[in-house]
Parts: structure tokens; sequence; C-alpha cells
């Protein structure tokens, strides 16, 4: 191709697509108010985060002194039973409320992570979030009521999903496909949102 | 101020200069976003997209490219995985449409010069029109390009090879009228 004929194409090629006036102000205001309100989001989040643990170390706590109590008592003591069945209910849902919480988090921190992963921008601060969304997964599986097979199945992969993110560096970046294919391979972003889906969770913790 | 003390600012959450980075890159961000889109509302979509990101990770950003070329990396991911995004939508509605409308005949009358160069445009694969748009129109240098595209300068080289070949190959029907 001659220089003639490349600078006729170029000459040609402005009129692709030919921008208009750049909207720099609606563009700002509209950059502005959508990072205020992702900041927000993010501090509530923090907070949730707070009491999601807090609640989670009171339930240990109670299933530690209640275990305690339990084992100076006879079996057959007739006040026990609807005492223990109250504190049982009790006891559950604060565990299902926690658990909701934790998953519904972990489930939008994978989300995002996936979409960063396809644009291949991995935020710095990926890994610390997977760390604390780690303890709080591995609070879960050591609580010993965690009966039902699907649901510690679920927190057994996001253990190993969220320590792979959070061991993730600048350093080992190849180990971003083996995360990629971590999350597909145990399906847990799937499997994370039908446990989120309204009524199902309430019957399976 | 030079940009690095203005990026240094930026990462202590100081928005004046937020505002002052922004001013300084928002026209080539815009221009490229809807220069591949040719559509406004999702050429701001993307360019608010871009500095969202960017501001948000700015702390990522340590300096050992220029904030230019870091920052198109992160528009060039942006607009290229939402033009993905809005294709498969607008397929979708294509394929409504196409159930519900009986196909129009084409236009009887021969596009111009200008049209066959718009379709040639369009038809290129999305990395050599990328490339072509960036290098030949909006006048970026190659290393610009290979570093906002994450590739090298070499395969940028090719790609806007490959891409003028293929418009010319497309212009041929007008050869009178692009050779005179």
């Amino acid at each position: 191709m001659t220089d003639k004929e490349t600078d006729q194409m170029k000459v040609l090629a402005q009129d692709y697509n030919s921008p208009d006036d750049v909207p720099r102000e609606t563009m700002w205001v509209a950059i502005t108010a959508e990072r205020a309100k992702r900041k927000e989001h993010s501090t509530r989040r923090i907070e949730w985060k707070r009491q999601t643990m807090a609640i989670a170390a009171l339930l240990l706590l109670g299933i530690a002194i209640g275990r305690f109590a339990l084992a100076g008592r006879s079996v057959s003591d007739p006040g026990t039973n609807s005492e223990a069945a109250f504190d049982e209910g009790f006891r559950r849902g604060l565990y299902a409320s926690a658990a909701i919480d934790h998953i519904r988090e972990t489930e939008e921190f994978l989300m995002l992570f996936r979409s960063d992963l396809a644009a291949g921008i991995i935020p710095a601060t990926a890994s610390g979030n997977a760390q604390d969304l780690l303890s709080t997964t591995r609070l879960f599986l050591d609580m010993t009521d965690l009966d039902d097979l699907e649901i510690s199945d679920l927190f057994e992969d996001l253990e190993l999903v969220l320590s792979q993110i959070a061991q993730y560096s600048e350093t080992r970046i190849r180990e971003l496909q083996y995360i990629a294919d971590g999350l597909d391979q145990t399906d847990v972003l799937h499997r994370l949102r039908s446990l989120i889906r309204p009524g199902e969770i309430a019957t399976q913790l | 101020m030079d940009e690095s003390q203005l990026i240094a600012r930026v990462k202590t959450g100081d928005t004046a200069a937020e505002r002052e980075l922004y001013d300084a890159h928002v026209d080539r961000v815009y221009r490229l976003a809807f220069r591949m889109t040719g559509r406004s509302e999702l050429a701001q979509d993307f360019t608010q997209d871009t500095f969202i990101r960017a501001f948000g990770r700015i702390d990522d950003f340590r300096g050992n490219s220029a904030f230019s070329t870091w920052l198109h990396r992160v528009a060039t991911n942006v607009i290229l995985n939402g033009l993905r995004k809005v294709r498969r939508f607008d397929a979708r509605e294509t394929q409504l449409e196409e159930a519900s409308h009986v196909a129009l005949p084409v236009s009887a009358v021969e596009p111009d010069l200008k049209d066959r160069m718009r379709q040639a445009i369009d038809a290129l694969p999305k990395m050599y029109r990328i490339v072509f748009l960036m290098h030949d129109v909006e006048g970026y240098k190659h290393e610009e390009i290979a570093g906002a595209l994450g590739s090298k300068v070499g395969t940028t080289k090719a790609q806007l090879s490959r891409a003028r070949a293929r418009l010319r190959n497309a212009l041929e029907a007008f050869a009178g009228e692009y050779a005179s």
C-alpha cells in the first residue's frame, strides 16, 4: 500500500464514529455520584461484616456454655427438655441469620471478583477481602451443627476458593487461571445464589 | 505540578486532584470510546466506568508506565468487555425484530465511499479495529497502543498492517474514486 493510499484511508476514516462534544460535566457528576454510592455501600458492608462476626462469636460462645452446662445434667431432668428446645430454636435462628449474611456477602464478592478476572484487572484489596471472608467461613465450618451436607460441602469449597484468592499476589499472576478454574469447577457462585433464593435458605439452615 | 505529584494527591483522596487528572485525560478516553461504539450514551458509560475503576484502583498504579498508558489499559478493557455485552444484547434484540418483521430489501442505492469505509471498519475484527482507530484515526503511537492493549509493539504493527490491507480490499470496488 502506498503512502498516498494510506493517507487517503486515514482521511476517509476520520468520519467513522466522529465524536461529538465531550460531556465533561455530565460524566463528572455521574462519576462522583457513583463513587459516593459505592463508598457508602462499602461502609455498610464493613459494619455488616463486623456484626456478622460478632453474632458468630456469640454463637460459638453460646454453644460452648450450653455444652458445659448440659454435661453436668441428667438426661432425664424434666425441666431441661423445653428449655433445651427453646435454646436450640433460638440458636439455630441466630446461626441462620449470620450464615445468610455471610453467604450473601461472599456471593457478592465472588461475583465482582469473577467480573474483574474477566476484565483482567484484579483490585489490590481482593486478597484482604478474601482473607476476611475466609476467617468467617472457617468459623462456620468449625461449628459442629453443620449437619446439612450440602451446606458444609459448600463452605468447604468456599474455603478452598477464598484461600486461593487470599494467597494471590501480583508475583503469582498465573494463578489467576487456577482460581478461575476453581470457581468454575466448584460451581460455588451458582450454589451460593441458589441458597440466597427466598424461602430456600430457611429450610436448609 | 507534574503528573506524579497529582497522582500522589489523588492517592490521598484529594478530590480537586481527581478532577484535575480527569480533565487532563477524559477527552482522549471519551473519543476512543465514541470511535469504538458510535453511540454517545455508551461512550459516556464506558468513560465513566473507566474513571470510576481507575480512581478506585489508583493505589495499584505504581508509576512503572505512564499514567496515560495505565488509564488506557483500563479504558480498553472496559470498552472491549462492554462492547461484548452490548453485542450480545443487540443480537438478541435483532433476533426479536427479525422474528416480527418482514426483511426489508437492501437499498438499491449503492453506498458512497464513506459508507463503504464505515462498513469496512465495522467488519474488521475487534482488535484490528481498535488498533486502526487508535493509530490511524486518533493518532496514538504504537508504544501507547501496545501498552493499552497489553501486547507488543510488533503485534500492534502487524495488526495495523492487516487492518489496512482488509480496508483496501473492501474499498477496491471504488478503486477509481478511491485512487483519484
